[in-house]
């Protein structure tokens, strides 16, 4: 089966139909689906015995094209408790602290980044170069959203 | 609930629900915590702060994780009798998931009857819990329950099908009942739980309307003269078979006249995937009462220091009863073993009098070659010089002096009593025991020449207890818990068939007493039963009465023309069941019903033994250390100490498991 449009050369650019973005990294952190609703992770409550379904929750992740654009799809995730089910802790990301806590809860939150461990070589350097440029865009433009 | 389309599941834990359920209380609150268990703005809900007694969640879920005990409430795991029937494992392949159980409510000692307990009297003796939450609900009290996989032709499919049934036995009409319905391991959350669900589960099958409903299994009509159902069903665990007890009024004849008392008949039943016949397999023979006198007169005759002849006689009376036999009191399977318990008596109590005649006083002097010597010869006869004392109406003259031609009389009372419960398979059912009550002051031989002490009448106990099962018994891993005159204790089978270095307790947790210091390593290298408990250094608490009766106390003399020898009277005989020791006869010793039954297994508190090998109890009862007032004892301390493991309350009754 051949390609249509294969015959036009062989470049990369010309090669997408559409534009293709992989993902480069993501940040998550672990909460606690239960009947009662969600915790931070080893914050369900002691008297609780129900259903516990522990999850890795996805808050943003980074995609990258083979322009070194980058997006940012961020989601809305409803903020966990903690073991005296209050919210609102201070974010913690990769160790530094990204939000000062804005609800009742003292229990940090902590996020991770995780980079995408499936990447070659080219795509990394290419993600590395997105990041860079996304950052060098944000700090121009400080009104944009914080990630 | 809102998280990201991204998410990946790390991991999930299943609503497990194995464990003890505990019910919190206070002095303020005696029925339980209920909800809110939060303050009144609802902030700030830890510390907990108790709710509405009485209320929903009242109960709370301790489950054992390794060495730990962890607490839970939640609107799912609410609900749990304290009668248990235990399955296959839910996964052979992950044991510690633990068996297939159903709970129902019961008596509080699984096996004898609770005067605070009858079939019918609340709505909940009705339902069978699973893991918790509702299995379903019976169309009657519910005596037993269990699960079996039947084939089932579901006429509405036209197919058939291997499907798990509740078989169940229900106290209804007057009868016992036995029912069946398909149940797909369908729970109804306690939160759920309302009326219109309570009617429909009781439903009886229909193939249109009702799948799921009940469908009779057989009728077993109740024994002429029989009480209704005061103990449960217990099936095996592969649901084929199922055994009871059941009390029943019993007319004899004692061997002297037409008497009415209560006895124990045997229940049997045999499960077919559609029906179920129960047959009576009776008791044993009644126990023998028996009693005997008999006579001796022998003639003596010794020589003083002076060598004058003094010739005496005596009267040795003996009288002797005895109770010998056994009754089958509980029933149970241990798995698919059918068990067998019987309270066995061997007792006897023999009084020996003497009764000397031609005795001299004390001092009697003659003068003799200008000396005065005391030929007296009551130094030179038989019998035994001591006495025992055991609270029967003989008064011994103090100082004793008999006269010239007076008879002296002195007494010996033996007493051996020993009353066993031994439960084991059937075919050898006295492989295990429980002495409930054991007694021997030893024969006059073994007490001859010590003098009596007037100051401490109970000198000559040997050994003696009587045990009452409390608050807690089974036999499936034998547990029992008990009080005997001295302590409450736990007596527990160990299990290790390998050298291991255990840590027992030597005293139970109490609210005075819950420091960690009072284990002791001990090295077990076989099977045996361990005894926990309150230590022996308490004996000096004995009970300063103990009626021991023997009507038998006057007796007359005659010499020389009363002379004869041999019996004075014909042996008695009499015999009886488990109701009645009482009577003209009476003797006093402690009955099946005073050892098992009635206002002594009367306590608040539980106690529950899981499948899993967890125990917990925590019982309040009479503090034999200082009279009027009670004591909580338990036998873990994080079970016993609510106050950091629940949260909430001052103190805790186990409910049952799942």
């Amino acid at each position: 089966m051949t390609r249509k449009g294969s015959d036009k050369g062989a470049s990369a650019d010309s090669f997408m139909l559409y534009n293709r973005f992989f993902e480069y990294e993501r940040i998550v952190s672990t909460v606690s689906v239960t009947d009662e609703g969600i915790f931070q992770a080893g914050q369900v409550p002691s008297t609780y015995g129900g259903a516990q379904l522990d999850i890795q929750c996805v808050h943003a992740v980074f995609m990258v094209n083979s322009k070194a654009e980058m997006i940012l799809m961020e989601f809305e995730v409803e903020p966990p408790m903690d073991s005296e089910r209050k919210t609102g802790g201070p974010i913690i990301r990769d160790g530094v602290e990204i939000r000062a806590k804005t609800g009742n809860s003292d229990v940090p939150i902590t996020q991770t980044t995780i980079p995408n461990a499936a990447l070659d070589n080219n795509r990394k350097l290419l993600g590395t170069a997105a990041k860079a440029q996304f950052k060098a865009d944000l700090a121009a433009q400080p009104s944009q959203p914080k990630s | 609930m809102l998280v990201s389309p991204f998410s990946t599941v790390m991991g999930y834990s299943s609503p497990d629900g194995k464990g003890i359920y505990l019910k919190p209380t206070s002095e303020a609150a005696p029925d339980g915590w209920g909800e809110p268990r939060m303050d009144t703005t609802g902030a700030t809900p830890v510390p907990i702060i108790p709710g509405t007694p009485g209320g929903p969640l009242e109960r709370c879920l301790l489950r054992r994780k390794g060495s730990s005990y962890k607490a839970s409430a939640t609107k799912y795991f609410q609900k749990s009798g304290n009668i248990t029937w235990w399955g296959d494992w839910r996964n052979p392949a992950k044991q510690v998931k633990g068996k297939h159980v159903l709970s129902y409510n019961g008596p509080k000692l699984r096996y004898f009857r609770d005067e605070g307990f009858n079939y019918g009297s609340d709505s909940s003796h009705n339902e069978i819990y699973y893991l918790g939450n509702f299995a379903t609900i019976a169309p009657g009290p519910v005596l037993g329950a269990c699960l079996r996989k039947i084939n089932f032709y579901d006429p509405i499919a036209q197919k058939t099908a291997e499907e798990t049934f509740i078989i169940v036995a229900v106290y209804q009409d007057g009868m016992d009942k036995f029912y069946k319905k398909r149940w797909p391991f369908r729970l109804k959350t306690p939160y759920n739980m309302s009326d219109a669900v309570r009617e429909k589960e009781m439903r009886l099958y229909d193939a249109a309307e009702e799948p799921y409903g009940w469908i009779p299994m057989g009728t077993f009509a109740k024994p002429v003269d029989a009480y209704p159902p005061e103990t449960p069903w217990f099936f095996n665990q592969s649901g084929t078979a199922a055994v009871a007890m059941r009390r029943t009024k019993q007319t004899f004849n004692n061997g002297y006249e037409d008497v009415t008392e209560d006895k124990f008949v045997r229940l049997k039943a045999d499960v077919s995937d559609s029906n179920v016949s129960v047959s009576d397999l009776g008791n044993l023979a009644p126990l023998q009462y028996l009693e005997k006198y008999s006579k001796e007169h022998p003639t003596y005759v010794s020589t003083d220091i002076l060598d004058y002849d003094h010739s005496w006689q005596e009267d040795h009376v003996k009288v002797t009863i005895s109770l010998d036999g056994a009754q089958y009191v509980l029933c149970d399977y241990v798995g698919d073993t059918l068990y067998w318990g019987k309270v066995k008596y061997q007792i006897i109590r023999i009084q020996e009098g003497y009764y000397t005649k031609g005795t001299d006083p004390a001092q009697y002097v003659i003068t003799y070659n200008g000396q005065d010597k005391n030929i007296s010869n009551l130094g030179l006869r038989f019998g035994p010089r001591v006495h025992n004392n055991i609270e029967y109406g003989y008064v011994d003259p103090v100082p004793y002096v008999p006269a010239p031609a007076d008879h002296e009389v002195t007494w010996w009372i033996s007493v051996y009593e020993k009353v066993t419960l031994y439960y084991g398979p059937e075919g050898n059912e006295e492989s295990g025991s429980i002495d409930l009550h054991y007694y021997d002051n030893g024969t006059s031989d073994e007490w001859a020449g010590n003098p009596r002490q007037q100051n401490n009448p109970y000198l000559y106990y040997y050994q003696f207890y009587t045990r009452h099962l409390r608050g807690f018994c089974d036999l499936r891993n034998m547990a029992f818990f008990s009080r005997d005159l001295h302590k409450y204790g736990l007596w527990q089978n160990s299990t290790a068939t390998v050298s291991q270095t255990e840590k027992f307790k030597d005293t139970l947790y109490t609210e005075g007493n819950s420091s960690g210091e009072d284990k002791r390593s001990v090295k077990k290298t076989k099977t045996g039963t361990s005894e926990f408990g309150w230590p022996y250094t308490d004996m000096e608490q004995w009970a300063a009465t103990f009626n021991i009766t023997l009507s038998r106390t006057t007796y007359v003399a005659t010499w020389p023309a009363g002379n004869y020898q041999g019996e004075i009277q014909k042996p008695g005989a009499k015999t009886f069941y488990a109701g009645d020791t009482t009577g003209d006869h009476a003797a006093n010793w402690p009955s099946i019903s005073d050892l098992l039954y009635g206002p002594v297994n009367q306590c608040k508190g539980n106690g529950v033994r899981t499948e899993q090998d967890s125990l917990a109890y925590s019982v309040e009862v009479p503090d034999v250390e200082n009279e009027g007032s009670y004591v909580i004892i338990s036998d873990t301390k994080p079970a016993g100490d609510p106050a950091a493991l629940v949260g909430y309350g001052t103190k805790f009754y186990p409910i049952g498991s799942c």
